[in-house]
């Protein structure tokens, strides 16, 4: 926000990109809604017009768009069952290999 | 006497005491070998028995062969060495001590109940108070009370309480109550074997039930083997109050399942022994509970609530310095007053009262549960332990611990295994599910996260539950799912706007109603602004924030810095002072106030903190933990 206040729109945007994609980011109101933040939230207003503000937009819906799929898919047909299968085959992934992040959510 | 004779028993009484001292030194020789290379306790016993039997061997021995004519023969010698063998054995067994006890944790439930229903509260009332009682002991291994209810809800017998709450002994009763008359039947069984190991019947009249109890918790003592310490024994026999008919009424308020039944009884019981500490504390946590479960208009009331549970807290103290729970709501008064109302105590006093709190509540599930909270790594870890042998049900040791172990490097797996177990012990309840987003969230695997919440919204969400309501609305607020999480997000506008006012207003601007989203934060704003101006900036910062209201934040900026500037508002913490500044750059710079502007992003600029992404709560203390809104 102090570089978006400073006019430093392109450091801004890759501060961003790092917060979002980061994951582990302490901040709950980051973690609950990272994506309004990105499309709604008015403090982004002066970024809108970037294109590497619109590309870290479109990369990170990319990045959600197949969840939203499954949790569509998982409303529809009331298998929810198959998302918790995916946790619990990761998790021993993870057990295995002895780090999560390397193993891909999408 | 023939010298020869004399000679002969001579020679008998020397090598008898030859044997002795040889053998008693052997004996604490080999002892010290055993001590050492910490073999077996028994093998000392052996060599022990060994050496006794041995002596009249040995006498046998030389009695058959001192004089010139006796020669040791073979049955002589036969005879001798089983002897020795049979006289070592016998010896070993008789002194053998007993295998130490194993250590017995004992549960008391809730005493089934027949009889006019109007008394059924007696039934669980008098179980509790056994329960306070015999935790007073601290040679007592007890379950806690949770545990009880929570094997009491579920019908569970002996065995199956056994085996859930990992428990050798269990106190069960059967009371008969019609009015003035109470039967009491009390047994202690070994659930393993279910054996009863002790039982006893009462019959007596209401007037007696305290002193009826104070007996019982003595017997079950005694029964269990269980030494009290003088001033122990004078806290298990202590009723608490001198009139028995303020002791039934506490057993019916205690059990009582509205709060303002609650509050009705225990107004009874002071009004009859105004110096009950018992009741006093509960009325304390009532008062405690309202300060903090219901939407005011204004923030007056509540203090006036946190005003009266001190008061009364502070009393009970006075009346009895081992009444348990008031150090706790201090504390926690304490908190809330320093975060809420600008009201700080003494520096290091709710720590302070927290220990206190711990202290008293000895070697008990709860004082375990109270110095996990208390202790600093890793000492809170065994803590955690000893807290979860006692409690093995309980929701939030088992989370707690949980979360420790994956930070000690436990994997997911684990972690799953204990939500898995916490969903089959609680399956109506939501809380385990903090535990799934704590471990996907920060993997970005926020599908599954909804998943594991909650499944399907209508099937897992309990009723009137606005907390889980609102998490489903920002998981699914998380995936940009804005349509499907406005549903649970209006239902929690509905039952608790408190909660909403952190999201809701998001998705009504969304929905092309942003006079309802500013609705929402003006009632907030007032709400808690009403209080301290912490409110209001708390307000400003969502109007300019979230809803690009920039004449709506100034209005609200300059209620909030009307009476302090922004560094005392925020109590010299940086993070705050920063982000706040910056939100105040954005809003004069939308209303066109370039030189106000400036001037916020000048004091932006000096109190930039280490990490600029993180963002401050207003009047966030240091080391003080954000108070819970639930």
């Amino acid at each position: 926000m102090l570089a978006i206040a400073q006019g430093r729109h392109a450091e801004a945007v890759e501060q961003m990109r790092q917060i979002v994609f980061a994951w582990d980011v302490t901040d709950e109101d980051l973690l609950a809604l990272p994506i309004y933040k990105l499309e709604q939230a008015a403090v982004f207003d002066a970024l809108r017009d970037r294109q590497d503000f619109r590309q870290l937009v479109d990369d990170y819906n990319t990045y959600l768009e197949p969840m939203r799929q499954r949790v569509r898919e998982a409303e529809a047909t009331g298998d929810w069952a198959s998302l918790r299968r995916r946790t619990v085959e990761w998790a021993n992934e993870t057990a295995r290999r002895g780090s999560p992040s390397s193993v891909d959510a999408t | 006497m023939d010298e020869g004779v004399t000679k002969y028993w001579r020679r008998i009484v020397a090598s008898s005491a030859v044997y002795a001292a040889a053998g008693w030194a052997a004996v604490e020789a080999l002892t010290t070998v055993i001590e050492r290379f910490g073999l077996p306790d028994w093998m000392a016993t052996f060599v022990t028995a060994l050496y006794v039997a041995g002596l009249p061997v040995t006498v046998f021995l030389v009695w058959r062969t001192a004089g010139e004519e006796r020669r040791l023969d073979l049955p002589s010698f036969v005879f001798a060495m089983t002897f020795l063998v049979l006289g070592s054995a016998a010896i070993f067994l008789l002194t053998r001590p007993p295998p130490a006890p194993p250590i017995n944790i004992v549960a008391v439930v809730p005493c089934q109940f027949t009889g006019d229903a109007a008394f059924a509260y007696r039934a669980e009332g008098v179980a509790e108070d056994v329960h306070a009682r015999l935790s007073r002991v601290d040679a007592v291994k007890i379950s806690s009370w949770n545990s009880s209810l929570f094997v009491r809800d579920r019908g569970y017998g002996p065995r199956q309480i056994a085996e859930t709450l990992s428990v050798n002994r269990v106190v069960t009763c059967y009371l008969t109550s019609e009015s003035e008359r109470i039967e009491l039947k009390a047994e202690l069984l070994d659930p393993e074997i279910e054996r009863v190991i002790w039982a006893n019947e009462y019959d007596f009249v209401a007037a007696d039930l305290g002193s009826v109890v104070t007996e019982l918790a003595g017997t079950l003592l005694d029964v269990l083997g269980k030494p009290a310490e003088a001033a122990e024994m004078d806290r298990v026999n202590n009723l608490g109050t001198f009139s028995p008919e303020a002791y039934d009424l506490f057993l019916q308020a205690s059990v009582a399942h509205e709060l303002e039944e609650r509050d009705r009884l225990v107004e009874q019981v002071l009004a009859i022994d105004p110096n009950f500490a018992d009741a006093l504390v509960f009325r304390a946590g009532i008062f405690f509970r309202r300060s903090t479960s219901r939407n005011f208009e204004s923030m007056e009331e509540p203090r006036k609530w946190l005003y009266e549970a001190r008061s009364l807290s502070e009393r009970a103290i006075e009346q009895d310095p081992f009444v348990l729970g008031a150090r706790f709501i201090l504390s926690r008064v304490c908190g809330m007053l320093t975060y809420y109302y600008d009201e700080p105590c003494q520096e290091g006093e709710p720590e302070r009262l927290r220990e206190e709190e711990c202290e008293v509540r000895g070697e008990t599930a709860e004082g375990w549960a109270c110095w996990s909270g208390v202790l600093s790594p890793p000492e809170d870890f065994v803590a955690m332990e000893r807290w979860l042998e006692l409690e093995p049900t309980s929701m939030r040791a088992n989370m707690q611990h949980a979360w420790r172990r994956r930070e000690q490097g436990a994997d997911f797996v684990e972690a799953l295994a204990v939500f898995e177990t916490l969903r089959a012990l609680y399956p109506d309840d939501g809380s385990p599910y903090g535990m799934v987003s704590q471990m996907l969230r920060p993997e970005g695997r926020l599908d599954e996260l909804l998943a594991w919440r909650y499944g399907s919204f209508e099937d897992r969400i309990p009723e009137g539950s606005p907390w889980e309501l609102a998490r489903l609305a920002t998981d699914y607020m998380s995936l940009g799912l804005y349509e499907e999480a406005s549903v649970p997000g209006e239902m929690t506008a509905a039952f608790r706007p408190s909660s909403a006012a952190h999201f809701m207003h998001i998705l009504w601007a969304l929905g092309g109603e942003p006079d309802k989203a500013a609705e929402l934060q003006i009632w907030n704003g007032e709400r808690t602004g009403a209080a301290s101006p912490a409110g209001y900036l708390y307000a400003a910062m969502k109007f300019a924030e979230d809803l690009g209201d920039y004449e709506l934040a100034k209005q609200y900026f300059d209620r909030a810095l009307a009476s302090q500037d922004l560094s005392t508002l925020c109590n010299g913490d940086d993070e705050c002072v920063f982000w706040h500044a910056l939100l105040l750059v954005n809003t004069e710079r939308a209303l066109a106030n370039e030189e106000a502007a400036a001037s916020w992003l000048a004091t932006n600029r000096r109190h930039c903190p280490c990490r600029p992404h993180t963002r401050c709560w207003p009047l966030r203390r240091a080391g003080m933990p954000r108070p819970s809104s639930r």
